[in-house]
């Protein structure tokens, strides 16, 4: 093996680990990222992969639901001061 | 600038999700009181087969106005959207004219009617009515025509006789002791005695209760309530709504 081939193995074995690297580290922090991509159906032109995610939107706060009106004539608890 | 490959790659297993749903079942509060009453058409003491039926106004609000004609625009008298207990105020309603209800009033003088507005009340219907016949001293509870109980009572002694009228329930009491003056439970009622304005802290108003002496029941002997045996104050208690007419004759 000459001079040239060892220097383009070594500089393309550096590549190739490199890029491994990069690619598998960031992934798994990215999938998010990915998932708002394809639902704003991003197309690469639109560069969406580079970019974070828009914040959700605020969802309204939930209103408490009226009680029913219901009569509770269940027997309560009290000391009677009726005439005896 | 971030490789897309790998994320590309990675997606498949990032749509693989689940969505967990919660299933929530219907807490048991425990054995809350019948509440025999229903929501009503308007309208007075029905006639026919069901002619125990009565129709009762609660307040729906703070307060109720009352007016002494159905036409008129200042109230006589306000009464307070809750009972002294908390119970929200009942009203046996007699006749209707419009957007106006005749009713009986709870509270001094006995047999006090008045009228007041159907924006301010919830209407609803009972069938169940108590009798108290002081002559025989007994007491008798009907569903409709049914017969549902009928027993002995202790009644007002000589010097504090207990009202007679047309009455109804305005609280039902727990005293948390069946060996309570009053038993294990006490009904108020619309009425007051006559002689009695004020007695163990209240202003006279008279109801039906139990007894921590059971050798009274049948007797002329109480301050004008009407005393039962306390295994039919419970059942009493615990069976008629507030609103329940009682006639005592």
């Amino acid at each position: 093996m000459n001079l040239r081939a060892r220097v383009l193995g070594t500089v393309g074995s550096g590549v190739l680990v490199l890029g491994l690297g990069l690619s598998a580290l960031p992934a798994t922090a990215e999938i998010d990222d990915f998932q708002q991509c394809v639902e704003n159906e991003a197309t690469p032109a639109d560069d969406c992969y580079d970019h974070p995610p828009p914040p959700p939107p605020e969802e309204p706060p939930e209103e408490p639901e009226d009680e029913p009106d219901v009569v509770d004539d269940t027997p309560r608890r009290a000391d009677p001061n009726f005439t005896g | 600038m971030r490789s897309r490959i790998p994320i590309t790659v990675l997606t498949a297993g990032a749509l693989v999700l689940g969505v967990a749903a919660c299933g929530g079942g219907a807490e048991d509060t425990g054995t809350p009181a019948e509440t025999p009453a229903e929501t009503a058409a308007p309208g007075a003491v029905q006639e026919g087969p069901e002619a125990a039926r009565t129709t009762v106004a609660r307040a729906n609000g703070d307060g109720v106005a009352v007016f002494a004609d159905p036409d008129d625009t200042e109230p006589v008298l306000a009464v307070p959207g809750t009972s002294p207990f908390g119970f929200r105020q009942a009203f046996l309603v007699l006749d209707e004219n419009g957007d106006s209800l005749h009713v009986l009033v709870p509270g001094r003088p006995n047999g006090s009617t008045g009228w007041i507005r159907r924006a301010d009340v919830e209407l609803q219907t009972i069938d169940h009515e108590v009798e108290v016949d002081l002559g025989a001293r007994t007491l008798t509870l009907r569903s409709g025509s049914d017969v549902v109980l009928e027993t002995t009572v202790a009644i007002g002694a000589p010097d504090a006789p207990t009202p007679t009228g047309r009455f109804f329930v305005t609280d039902l009491l727990d005293t948390g002791d069946p060996n309570d003056d009053y038993g294990p439970y006490a009904i108020g009622l619309s009425g007051y005695s006559n002689e009695l304005t004020e007695f163990a802290g209240g202003d006279g108003q008279i109801g039906i209760h139990g007894t921590n002496e059971p050798a009274s029941i049948g007797q002329a002997v109480s301050h004008g309530c009407v005393r039962v045996p306390n295994d039919v104050i419970t059942t009493l208690a615990t069976t008629v709504p507030v609103g329940t007419p009682v006639t005592i004759h």
